[in-house]
C-alpha cells in the first residue's frame, strides 16, 4: 500500500521543524494563559459564535436531509392531485380523487406508467407537530412501487409484494415508539398487519410510515368511510375509491412540464406537479432556511472574531517590547506574523472546540427527547464538526491578520527603553 | 551587493584560531590583528530626530574598536551614547556617516539583510532585560535559533544549553523569567546575546537595573566572556566601576567621542589586555 503523501512530508521534514512548530505553539499557549480572563472572554465569544453556527448547521442539514430524500423522491414523477386541493406534499393525508383517474393518464400520449397511492393517518389522535412526524398508513401497488427508481431502502425484513395482504413494512420511529420488528403484529385502524420489513432511518417522513398494499389502504379507507358515517369530506364523490394522489411517469425523452400540461387539459379537476417544480419548490424553501439560520449564525461568529481581533490588538500593543526583542535578535516580519496568526488560530481552535462541544451536548439531548416522538430535530455530521472547527480557526487566524501587521510594523529602535 | 554580505561574513570570521599553534592558550599577538581591519570602525555619524524641533543627537560620531576588545561608552544623559549602540546594531538608521564591521559597511546591507546581520554578528544586551515573559530561560536563549536557517537551528539546543551553563544558569534553565531575580534575568540576557557567538556584542547599560553585588557579578561574567570567545563588547554605561573593567573608556559628549588623551581612548588603567590601536602596545591575555 503506498505511504500517504502527507507522511511522507513528514517524515523528510527537518527535526527543527516540529520542535520549532510546538515552541510556537507553547509560546501562544502561554501568552494565551498570561492573560486569563481576557482570553477566556475571547474564547467565549468565539465558542458562543460556533455554538451558534453548530446548532443551526444540524439543524439545517436535519432539515437538508428530509428534503434531499423529497426531492430524490420526486426526481422522476409527476404528482396528479385533485385540483381544489392543491399540492399537500407527496404523503398528504386523506383521500381526494377518485382511483380511475390513474387508467385516465395512463392513456395519455407519453404517459409510460402511473399508479394511485393512499395515505391515511394511523392513529385516531395523530396531529401534525414540529417535533414529531405523524405515523402514516401510506398504501401503493407493491408491483408498481418496485419499478420506482427511488428505493426506500430496509435495514431488516423484505419489500412488500403483490398479494401481501395483511402485511406491513414499518419506518424506523416506528420501530422505536411502538417496539416493533419484523414478525411482530400491529392493529392499524382497526385491521391485523404483520410486520415484513423495516426501513433503515432516512431522518425524513419515510421513517413514520406504515407501508402497505393499495388493497389494504383502500380497505381501511373504507372502513372508516363507513364508521364516521359519510368519511371525510371528498367521500361524497360517490362509492368510488378514492386515493390521496398519483404518481405519473414519463416516458424516455418527454418532456414532464408539458406532460403536466397535458394532463391538467385531458382531465378536469386535476392538478399536476412536474418534478422540476417540485424540486424547486423544495430546494427554494430549504435555501430560504438554511439562509436564515446559518446566516444568523454567522453574524454571531462574526461578532466572535471582532472580540479577537479587539484582544490581539491590545495583546500587541502590550507586547510592542518582546516583538522588539524578537526583531533584534533576527526575527523577520514573516516570523512575527505568523506568531501572532498562530496565537489567533489557537484561540479560534479553543473557542471552536468548546462551542462544538457545547452544541453537540445540546443537540443530543434535544435529539434524545424528540426522538422518543419519532423525530430527529439536528443532525450533527462530522462533516460539519470539522467545517465549524475548520471555520473557527480560520477566522481566528482571518482575524490575527490586522493585528498581526500592526505587530510586524514595530520598530525596535521606538519600543526597547519602554517602561 | 549580494557579495557584501558574503564577503562580511568571511572577513567577520578570520579570527585567530585557538587550533593555531602561536594562539594556543596564548594572546593575540600584534602581528596577528595587525593584518585585520577594525571590528567595528564608526565615521562622521549624524543622526537628527526630527520632531517639533529637530533634535541633533550625533554630530560626526567616530570611532573605532580592535577585535577581542571590551571598549566602555561613558558620557551624560542625552550625550548619544544609546543611539550609537543602535546605530552600529542597525537597529536605527545614520543621517550619514558610514559604519563599518571588519572593514565592510553595513549601511549599505539590504533592508532584507538586515535581520540576518543582526541575528547572526551582533548580540544586544539591554538595561531591562528585556526577557520574553511567556518563555523559560533556555527558550529566551534558544529564540535567535527559532529565526535562523535550518542548519543552524539543528544545534540550537546544545548551544542554548551551553551558553547557559557558561552564565551559570543551566540549572534555571526551565524557570520562567518572573521565577528569576533581575541577576539571573541579566545572565538570562547575556547567555541569548552571546549564543549564536556574534562577532559583537553591544551591551546598553546591562548593570543599569542590578544592585552593586549583582551587577559586579555580570561585570564579572562579560569579562569572562570576553576572554573566553574573544568576541568584541562595547558597553554603555554611567558606572565608572564597570567602565574600568574594560580595555578602553571612551566619552562621549554632545554627540561626539571626546578624543582620548595621546590616543583614540582612555586606557584601562589596570588594562591585562593590550590595545590593538598601532602605537599602542600589544594586548597581553589570560591563559
Amino acid at each position: 500500500m503506498p505511504r500517504h503523501r502527507l507522511s511522507i512530508i513528514l517524515s523528510r521534514a527537518p527535526r527543527s521543524f516540529f520542535i520549532g512548530t510546538i515552541t510556537l505553539v507553547k509560546e501562544a499557549l502561554r501568552n494565551i494563559w498570561r492573560r486569563k480572563a481576557r482570553s477566556a472572554l475571547t474564547i467565549f465569544g468565539v465558542g458562543i459564535g460556533i455554538f451558534a453556527l453548530v446548532t443551526m448547521g444540524a439543524l439545517s442539514q436535519s432539515l437538508n436531509k428530509s428534503i434531499q430524500v423529497g426531492i430524490d423522491y420526486f426526481s422522476s414523477r409527476i404528482l396528479v392531485t385533485k385540483a381544489s386541493g392543491g399540492f399537500g406534499g407527496p404523503f398528504a393525508i386523506g383521500p381526494q380523487l377518485p382511483s380511475s383517474v390513474t387508467d385516465r393518464i395512463k392513456v395519455i400520449d407519453g404517459v409510460d406508467r402511473a399508479y394511485p397511492t393512499l395515505s391515511l393517518t394511523a392513529k385516531e389522535d395523530s396531529e401534525l407537530s414540529f417535533t414529531s412526524s405523524p405515523e402514516t398508513i401510506q398504501g401503493a401497488p407493491p408491483t408498481e412501487v418496485a419499478k420506482d427508481e427511488f428505493k426506500l431502502e430496509l435495514s431488516e425484513g423484505r419489500e412488500l409484494k403483490a398479494g401481501d395482504t395483511g402485511k406491513t413494512v414499518i419506518g424506523s420511529n416506528i420501530v422505536q415508539k411502538e417496539k416493533l420488528g419484523v414478525g411482530d403484529t400491529v392493529k392499524l385502524r382497526g385491521k391485523k398487519f404483520k410486520v415484513v420489513g423495516v426501513l433503515r432511518r432516512t431522518t425524513a417522513d419515510p421513517d413514520s410510515f406504515y407501508l402497505v398494499t393499495l388493497d389494504d389502504a383502500l380497505e381501511l379507507s373504507r372502513r372508516l368511510s363507513r364508521l364516521s358515517a359519510g368519511g371525510t369530506g371528498t367521500v361524497g364523490a360517490g362509492t368510488e375509491e378514492l386515493v390521496t394522489n398519483i404518481n405519473v411517469f414519463p416516458e424516455e425523452g418527454v418532456d414532464s412540464t408539458k406532460l403536466t400540461k397535458r394532463i391538467e387539459s385531458t382531465i378536469s379537476g386535476v392538478d399536476g406537479t412536474p418534478p422540476e417544480q417540485l424540486k424547486k419548490t423544495l430546494e427554494d424553501a430549504s435555501a430560504v432556511f438554511n439562509l436564515i439560520v446559518l446566516g444568523s449564525a454567522l453574524i454571531a461568529v462574526l461578532v466572535g472574531s471582532l472580540s479577537v481581533i479587539n484582544t490581539m490588538i491590545m495583546s500587541v500593543t502590550e507586547r510592542r517590547k518582546e516583538i522588539g526583542v524578537k526583531r533584534v535578535v533576527g526575527a523577520r516580519a514573516r516570523h512575527i506574523l505568523r506568531e501572532t496568526v498562530v496565537e489567533t488560530g489557537l484561540i479560534g481552535l479553543i473557542g471552536g472546540v468548546i462551542g462544538f462541544l457545547g452544541s453537540a451536548g445540546l443537540v443530543s439531548i434535544v435529539n434524545a427527547i424528540t426522538k422518543q416522538s419519532g423525530l430527529e430535530l439536528f443532525l450533527l455530521t462530522p462533516k460539519l464538526a470539522v467545517v465549524a472547527i475548520g471555520f473557527a480557526v480560520g477566522l481566528g487566524v482571518l482575524a490575527g491578520i490586522y493585528p498581526a501587521w500592526r505587530a510586524t510594523r514595530i520598530k525596535p529602535v521606538n519600543v526597547l527603553r519602554e517602561e | 551587493m549580494m557579495a557584501l554580505g558574503k564577503r562580511l561574513r568571511r572577513t567577520l570570521r578570520r579570527r585567530p584560531k585557538k587550533s593555531d599553534g602561536r594562539m594556543k592558550g596564548k594572546l593575540f599577538t600584534k602581528q596577528d590583528v595587525k593584518d585585520l581591519p577594525p571590528m567595528v570602525e564608526v565615521t562622521g555619524l549624524h543622526r537628527t530626530y526630527e520632531g517639533a524641533e529637530p533634535v541633533r543627537v550625533l554630530k560626526g560620531t567616530s570611532l573605532k574598536v580592535e577585535r577581542g576588545e571590551m571598549v566602555a561608552l561613558m558620557g551624560p544623559s542625552g550625550s548619544g551614547k544609546t543611539t550609537l549602540l543602535n546605530v552600529i546594531g542597525l537597529l536605527d538608521t545614520p543621517d550619514s556617516g558610514t559604519v563599518k564591521f571588519a572593514g565592510v559597511d553595513v549601511t549599505e546591507l539590504k533592508r532584507r539583510k538586515v535581520p540576518l546581520f543582526r541575528q547572526n554578528e551582533v548580540g544586544m544586551i539591554f538595561q531591562q532585560k528585556n526577557l520574553i515573559q511567556s518563555l523559560t530561560a533556555f527558550e529566551n536563549v534558544y529564540l535567535p535559533f527559532r529565526y535562523a536557517r535550518g542548519a543552524r537551528r539543528k544545534q540550537g539546543r546544545e548551544q542554548a544549553r551551553e551558553a547557559l551553563r557558561l552564565v551559570g544558569m543551566l540549572e534555571r534553565e526551565n524557570h520562567l523569567p518572573n521565577q528569576l531575580s533581575g541577576g539571573e534575568q541579566q545572565r538570562v540576557a547575556v547567555a541569548r546575546a552571546l549564543v549564536l557567538s556574534p562577532a559583537v556584542v553591544l551591551a546598553d547599560e546591562p548593570t543599569g537595573e542590578l544592585d552593586r553585588k549583582t551587577s559586579d557579578q555580570v561585570v564579572d561574567l562579560i569579562r569572562e566572556l570576553n576572554k573566553q570567545t574573544g568576541q568584541t563588547f562595547i558597553i554603555v554605561t554611567h558606572d565608572r566601576s564597570v567602565a574600568e573593567r574594560a580595555d578602553r573608556i571612551l566619552t562621549m559628549d554632545d554627540g561626539k567621542v571626546v578624543p582620548e588623551k595621546g590616543g583614540s581612548g582612555r586606557k584601562r588603567p589596570t588594562a591585562k589586555r593590550p590595545a590593538t590601536k598601532p602605537g599602542n602596545q600589544p594586548r597581553k591575555r589570560k591563559a
